[in-house]
């Protein structure tokens, strides 16, 4: 695939995945917890599309990376309905879909994607699961997916206008996808941590923000991960959640299992 | 999410006409080599004390993002990986005893596990202190963990030990015969040479019931020679059935027994 190819594809409706990924060997692994990790996910011209992209949004629209998220020393900017260009593969159906299928999820169609930047000395983080809810506008499409924010829905608390109806998810997958990183070397420090606990404070497993690689995992209540403080680089990824039906999420788990946003 | 790969266990273990090869020190370059290039040779038990060997086993598995229900050739032959500190009571105790249980034999004994400090002998207390567990990693585990191996399952199998040419590879070095000046690896030379020399002694008292056992000595893996070449090294020894005693060196310049 040439760069002006990589373009094109960016600038389409539907993601060709079958062109895009690179490697698809990917690895699921059992510890600490079932999770998936990939190196060489896409085809080089289209990872320096998305590169190059991310670079863009941040160097021409830093008021779109809010610090605002408790306990995570990051800046995010939120993908929104209409995301152009190569990022837009994230909020596809496409990806949605292999996300689900790769963890073995029934997912409905709902996403929530952001951009991450963590300064050089970001602090690292505590475990937590991912395990929220989360509540969308809207009702799925056969092939389409609904954005986080649609009709102006609250995210987090299900806020919404009046005569919008709000309809409660809770994170099924997490996806987080590293890209425009300075090469990375072991002490660099800016992994994503996997513990056992929530109370631990060792990682069993660490997955450093290598370029164009993605680690995936089901939410669930023992999917503890954390992230590892960055000391000499900046450390960006893109980080993503397909959602499952609350009722089941409950029936699974139970009620008490889903962690509330504080 | 279903992260292991799958292999046929039936009462008596996975059914394979693969030999059962006990690794340790799965984690490194060698055991990582051994696991990569030849599982499909071996039922590999892989002994890991901190960083499991990235191979596909209970704990891993390849799966086609594009068509996660599909099965993988990569996923055939998963080793068998158990973390344990084979410093600690009960552990070379409790190896022993999970790779029987689930395999119902030992027919290759790899020992890779090493610890090596490099330091000047007078440069503070550093060398020094680490002298026992120089010794205790590179000699007393395999000896401990042959002693257990032989008492466990081979005393008693002299004639199955002979047809299935079960043996053990001590993984010495060059070190152990050889002073590189400026490196500072007199104590890890001197437990080198030391395993060496036990796995003579071991080699002539295992003769008695059917157990080979030999010496690999590779030089500094993987700057001077590749983890690939010190596997096929293993392998080498373990394929000849009338190798016992012999120190196999691996070497950038020569391979000489």
């Amino acid at each position: 695939m040439t760069a002006g190819q990589a373009t094109a594809v960016a600038e389409r409706s539907t993601w060709p995945l079958g062109d895009l990924l690179d490697n698809r060997r990917w690895v699921r692994r059992a510890e600490p917890f079932a999770h998936a990790v990939a190196h060489d996910v896409f085809v080089p011209e289209f990872y320096a599309e998305l590169e190059r992209q991310f670079i863009t949004l941040m160097a021409e629209h830093p008021e779109a990376f809010h610090r605002d998220m408790k306990g995570y020393d990051a800046a995010g900017a939120v993908l929104r309905e209409g995301q152009d260009g190569p990022l837009g593969i994230f909020v596809s159906r496409e990806w949605h879909d292999l996300v689900a299928a790769v963890a073995g999820v029934a997912a409905t169609g709902d996403v929530s994607a952001s951009l991450h930047h963590h300064g050089p000395g970001g602090r690292s983080g505590w475990p937590h699961n991912d395990l929220n809810p989360g509540w969308f506008g809207g009702q799925p499409v056969d092939g389409e997916i609904i954005l986080a924010g649609r009709d102006g829905v609250s995210y987090q608390t299900g806020d919404h206008p009046a005569g919008v109806p709000a309809r409660r998810t809770v994170r099924a997958v997490s996806v987080l996808f590293y890209l425009a990183n300075p090469v990375w070397s072991s002490g660099d420090g800016g992994e994503t941590g996997l513990y056992r606990g929530l109370r631990d404070r060792q990682p069993v497993a660490v997955v450093p923000p290598i370029n164009n690689s993605l680690l995936l995992f089901e939410c669930t209540p023992y999917s503890f991960h954390g992230f590892v403080g960055n000391r000499v680089s900046p450390r960006n990824s893109l980080v993503m959640w397909v959602h499952r039906d609350y009722d089941e999420a409950v029936a699974r788990w139970g009620e008490d299992s889903i962690v509330r946003w504080s | 999410m279903s992260a292991g790969a799958e292999e046929s266990v039936g009462r008596s273990g996975p059914s394979s006409d693969r030999r059962v090869c006990l690794l340790t020190g799965a984690g490194g370059e060698l055991g990582t080599a051994l696991c990569q290039g030849y599982a499909d040779r071996y039922q590999i038990v892989a002994v890991y004390r901190r960083r499991a060997p990235q191979v596909v086993s209970q704990n891993e598995s390849v799966v086609d993002p594009l068509d996660p229900a599909a099965s993988r050739p990569e996923n055939a032959h998963p080793v068998y990986t158990i973390c344990a500190d084979l410093e600690q009571p009960g552990q070379i105790e409790r190896v022993v005893e999970l790779t029987l249980a689930r395999y119902g034999a030992i027919d290759l004994l790899v020992n890779a596990a090493a610890h090596s400090v490099w330091s000047p002998v007078i440069d503070g207390g550093e060398l020094l202190a680490s002298l026992p567990r120089q010794f205790s990693v590179n000699v007393g585990v395999p000896l401990a963990l042959a002693t257990e191996v032989a008492r466990r399952f081979w005393l008693p199998r002299d004639r199955d030990n002979r047809a299935s040419n079960r043996n053990v590879v001590n993984v010495s070095s060059v070190a152990a015969a050889r002073v590189f000046p400026g490196r500072g690896q007199s104590v890890y030379a001197a437990s080198k040479a030391a395993l060496t020399q036990l796995s003579k002694h071991l080699a002539s008292e295992f003769a008695a019931f059917g157990v080979r056992v030999n010496v690999l000595a590779p030089n500094s893996f993987p700057s001077v020679v590749s983890a690939d070449d010190v596997a096929a090294g293993v392998v080498a020894l373990d394929d000849d059935p009338r190798a016992t005693g012999r120190v196999l060196t691996v070497d950038a310049l020569a391979e000489a027994g």
